[in-house]
């Protein structure tokens, strides 16, 4: 039962609890309904009978010898067709009936009231014959020598009796149909209200990895499919990028893996085709080496850009001056090669982190620097300290990036002169390992253009 | 290893004696790797230091060999084609044998390099790796003199004093930044043999990864070393071997 109710659709599903619930809560009103309805239909009698009783009481009296006398006459010397005395009857102590006034043919009824049960103040319905029922009020009535008799009041019920059995026929014919249109009704509407849900599942169907430019119909944005659709389609946004990010790299990472590759077999083919000195011998195995190592370096670039991500950190308390110091000092010689002059402004910040990832990360920096800005130019590192954050800045005075390369720069073998920083043995990677680093930090890498020219490189590290 | 030119004092020569009469005269080594070329070259290499080499291309042929035979070194690589190189390492320990065991492997990670070394490895290299560096870890291994020891180093007319850390050449002293004097004493101590940049690296800079290479920090450092070592005129001690790394000794090979 549980699996055939899953497999169901929603459609399906909210319709029968439509259903359900309102043949519940209908029946529930018509029931309430039924015995208002009821209830207030017997008020006006009931008053009646009360106006009935004072009535009788005003001018009832029973004499010693138990014979009863209205306005101190004899009942049965008042003649009964004619006088406008309502109905009762008295009955005494022992339930023996005592006298009964009323205009109905005893033959003709199929039986009479039985003596009332001894209590207060009772309203009660019987039947004495077919299509006719008596409403009557019972009250106790003091009778001689301290005995108390019953008096019963009493009014045809016909015409309440019609009006609730006519409302119990609306209810029974009425309720199913009600319910009936209330299942169509269900059905149809959630039909309708589920119908972008339909779009959107066969739009999702034609979305695959080959082919992630569709996106998902939003009809409402404000309503909850609608938000539904609008976040699908901010993922598919994101998955869309990063497999767009990922042909990239796919192709230019097998372009700079064959680079190194054919430069090693060329080389070692052409060696082959003529006999050479020892000495050239040499000189070509140095040269297959150095790309043979070129070639390992990429490799180890690479997995360390797939890894950084999940690396696990080693967290210490870090003195971001002397790190900043470390990274300046090992590569001040390479500025010192290109006559540039390389500066710390340390700003005195410690913080938590991980002490080799964010010097991988500045180390990127700088060097990037060294090998970008012109020879003889001066570049700075400046460290800020804030409440929240500390900034290591490198600020150098090359060339910038231009606007349309801006939002580019950390992506993988992404270079602004390809030729160029070849020729000067970068992979394009260090931007983007340092990207990848600051953000396995919790921090981030920003750029700025710098004053008047050049670049602001930021690593931002959270507190 | 020093070399036995003639300039070498009588005390250095009696030195050099001693260690080689107490060393095994020729050592004999066993290496298990599977992909021939690299079976090849690591065989031959070995070879040209004088050693007496022995290949195995699987798990089952190492465990027969080092059953029948005793060795001075295993050179075992980790992947092997019927046997984990890990099963052959626990097997021979587990029978109790003592001799030394370099690991081969192309996992780098510090769990796998955490796991060769508790299953009985005394060394592990990770390929792709230097032959230079194979070359110096497996003279290590067989406690061949790798290095040159003491404080006051010598190559020909070059001098330097590691405690002091004062290097003269021809009797002038050289003016050396601090890391130049690492640089030098390091190149001193394993003079006549390769270094790569991997071991400065790791030894001199004290850089254990290679998430980030110092390669032209390294190039750029020797190259000004050279420049004051190597003055005009005077014979060349520091030499660069393409794709390899860097040696300092008197001739260049």
């Amino acid at each position: 039962m549980r699996r055939w109710w899953q497999k169901r659709t929603l459609r399906f599903q909210l319709a029968t609890w439509y259903a359900l619930g309102g043949a519940l809560l209908l029946s529930a009103f018509s029931a309430t309904l039924y015995f208002y309805v009821a209830e207030r239909l017997a008020q006006p009698l009931d008053q009646q009978l009360r106006r009935d009783l004072e009535h009788v009481r005003a001018n009832l009296s029973v004499s010693p010898d138990q014979i009863l006398l209205w306005n101190e006459q004899p009942l049965d010397s008042i003649d009964r067709q004619t006088s406008d005395i309502p109905w009762f009857e008295v009955w005494d102590t022992s339930g023996r009936l005592l006298g009964r006034w009323w205009q109905l043919d005893e033959a003709r009824l199929e039986r009479v009231p039985s003596a009332p049960a001894p209590s207060r103040e009772t309203f009660s319905i019987f039947n004495v014959g077919p299509d006719l029922r008596i409403r009557s009020l019972s009250v106790p009535l003091p009778l001689r020598d301290g005995q108390t008799g019953m008096l019963r009041v009493m009014r045809n019920h016909v015409a309440s009796a019609g009006a609730l059995q006519a409302l119990v026929l609306i209810i029974v014919i009425a309720l199913p149909i009600v319910i009936a249109l209330l299942v169509l009704g269900g059905y149809i509407m959630t039909r309708r209200w589920l119908r972008p849900l339909d779009n959107m599942v066969d739009e999702a169907r034609r979305i695959t990895a080959e082919d992630l430019s569709r996106r998902l119909p939003v009809a409402n944005p404000n309503d909850e499919l609608g938000q539904l659709a609008t976040v699908f389609n901010v993922t598919l946004d994101r998955l869309q990028n990063s497999f767009v990010a990922l042909d990239r790299f796919v192709a230019d990472a097998s372009h700079e893996l064959r680079t190194p590759l054919t430069t090693l077999r060329s080389v070692g083919e052409v060696a082959l085709r003529r006999s050479r000195t020892v000495e050239e011998y040499r000189d070509i195995i140095g040269s297959m080496l150095e790309e043979s190592e070129r070639l390992q370096a990429l490799i180890d670039r690479l997995l360390e850009l797939a890894s950084a991500g999940t690396r696990t950190l080693d967290l210490q308390l870090v003195a971001l001056d002397e790190l900043a110091a470390a990274c300046v000092n090992e590569l001040a010689v390479l500025a010192e090669a290109r006559g540039q002059t390389l500066t710390l402004a340390p700003a005195g910040c410690q913080l938590r982190t991980d002490p080799i990832l964010l010097r991988q990360a500045l180390h990127n920096l700088i060097d990037n620097a060294i090998k970008y800005a012109p020879p003889h130019s001066p570049i700075r590192v400046a460290l800020t300290a804030a409440p929240d954050h500390c900034t290591i800045d490198v600020i150098d005075q090359g060339p910038g990036i231009p606007p349309e390369h801006r939002t580019r720069i950390t992506e993988r073998f992404y270079r602004i002169d390809r030729g160029r920083s070849r020729s000067e043995g970068g992979f394009g990677l260090g931007l983007s390992l340092a990207n990848a680093y600051m953000r396995a930090l919790g921090g981030s890498l920003e750029w700025a253009p710098a004053e008047p020219r050049g670049s602001i490189f930021r690593l931002r590290l959270p507190r | 290893m020093p070399d036995a030119s003639g300039e070498d004092s009588p005390i250095t020569n009696f030195l050099a004696a001693l260690l080689n009469a107490h060393a095994t005269p020729t050592p004999r080594i066993l290496v298990v790797e599977d992909e021939k070329k690299t079976r090849a070259s690591i065989t031959e290499g070995f070879q040209l230091e004088g050693w007496n080499v022995l290949g195995a291309s699987s798990g089952a042929e190492a465990v027969d060999l080092l059953e029948r035979e005793a060795f001075d070194l295993v050179v075992l690589d980790w992947l092997l084609p019927d046997r984990d190189g890990l099963d052959v390492l626990r097997h021979f320990r587990q029978r109790g044998h003592q001799t030394p065991v370099l690991m081969l492997t192309a996992r780098s990670t510090v769990p796998d390099r955490v796991t060769g070394l508790e299953s009985g490895a005394d060394d592990y290299l990770t390929k792709p790796f230097a032959f230079a560096e194979l070359l110096a870890r497996s003279r290590a291994l067989l406690r061949r003199p790798v290095m040159s020891s003491g404080n006051f180093l010598r190559c020909g007319d070059l001098h330097l004093d590691t405690r002091a850390r004062i290097a003269v050449r021809g009797g002038q002293e050289i003016a050396l930044t601090p890391r130049e004097v690492d640089i030098l004493e390091y190149l001193l101590r394993y003079q006549g043999q390769i270094v790569t940049r991997e071991m400065l690296e790791r030894d001199v800079w004290k850089q254990s990864h290679r998430f980030t290479s110092l390669d032209n920090v390294i190039d750029v450092q020797i190259m000004r070393l050279r420049r004051k070592v190597d003055r005009d005129g005077s014979e060349k001690l520091i030499h660069t071997l393409r794709g390899v790394g860097y040696r300092l000794g008197r001739e260049a090979e």
